[in-house]
């Protein structure tokens, strides 16, 4: 048992849940949060327009000050964004690790900054609430 | 690899940002949420808070940087009052960058 949590572009989040459909995981946790990468958050300069929905965002949140524009003492140079991402929380068991995560992948990348990351963590156990079932049972 | 989740005060977000900034950990996710504690919330005077407003950050870092990044998360978001926050660690087996396809 695995939960995979990935964090990708909020526009992408239809298309990867029907192509995780496909491939038969259909239980998936989506989270709307706000993150950034090694590139501090600042995307403006990777701007294109098929980044449209990041970056009306970012136009938006951009007139709020940010943790290291306020600090004046900082030493970075460039305004620290933070861009809206979803992450997706999955278990899975049935379906190999693999497969979702050559999915996710083939779905997502676009090879511009700001794809996003997965990350694979081992579980050690799962309920479903409803019947108290245990284990693999619990998500098949 | 290992996965932090600190659960800090709000208005301690921005200095625990920019410490993690100045100590090498760019890259985070974070979501506000609720939640309490042992404390089951807090009571002032008549008025019960059952869940409390929070940040969550979520980084990802290499096995040797946990405990520096740990230290420079408690030591920002330190106030020495109940509600301070949590951290957890947990194991990641593997991490893959989309853009590139490639593990880290």
């Amino acid at each position: 048992m695995k939960e995979v949590m990935a964090i990708i572009r909020q526009a992408k989040v239809k298309e990867t849940l029907a192509a995780l459909a496909d491939i038969g995981v259909t239980s998936v946790t989506v989270h709307s949060l706000n993150g950034r990468g090694r590139q501090g958050g600042n995307i403006m300069e990777s701007v294109d327009p098929e980044m449209k929905t990041d970056v009306e965002c970012v136009s938006k949140i951009y007139k709020f000050p940010t943790p290291s524009s306020m600090a004046g003492d900082s030493k970075l140079t460039k305004p620290v964004l933070w861009v809206p991402k979803s992450l997706l929380n999955l278990v899975v068991s049935e379906v190999p690790v693999k497969k979702v995560l050559e999915t996710l992948i083939a779905v997502n990348r676009t090879g511009r900054c700001g794809d996003g990351k997965v990350f694979i963590l081992p579980l050690t156990d799962a309920v479903r609430i409803r019947t108290g079932e245990t284990g693999d049972e619990a998500i098949i | 690899m290992k996965m932090i989740r600190a659960i800090v005060r709000p208005e301690k977000e921005d200095d625990v940002v920019l410490a993690l900034e100045g100590a090498g950990f760019p890259a985070m996710t974070k979501a506000h949420v609720f939640g309490r504690g042992k404390q089951k919330g807090l009571q002032v005077g008549p008025v019960h808070y059952d869940l409390l407003p929070k940040v969550l950050l979520l980084l990802v870092v290499n096995d040797e940087d946990v405990s520096r990044a740990m230290s420079v998360i408690t030591d920002n978001s330190k106030t020495g009052f109940i509600g301070d926050g949590k951290i957890f660690v947990s194991e990641v087996e593997e991490a893959y960058t989309i853009r590139t396809g490639e593990g880290l």
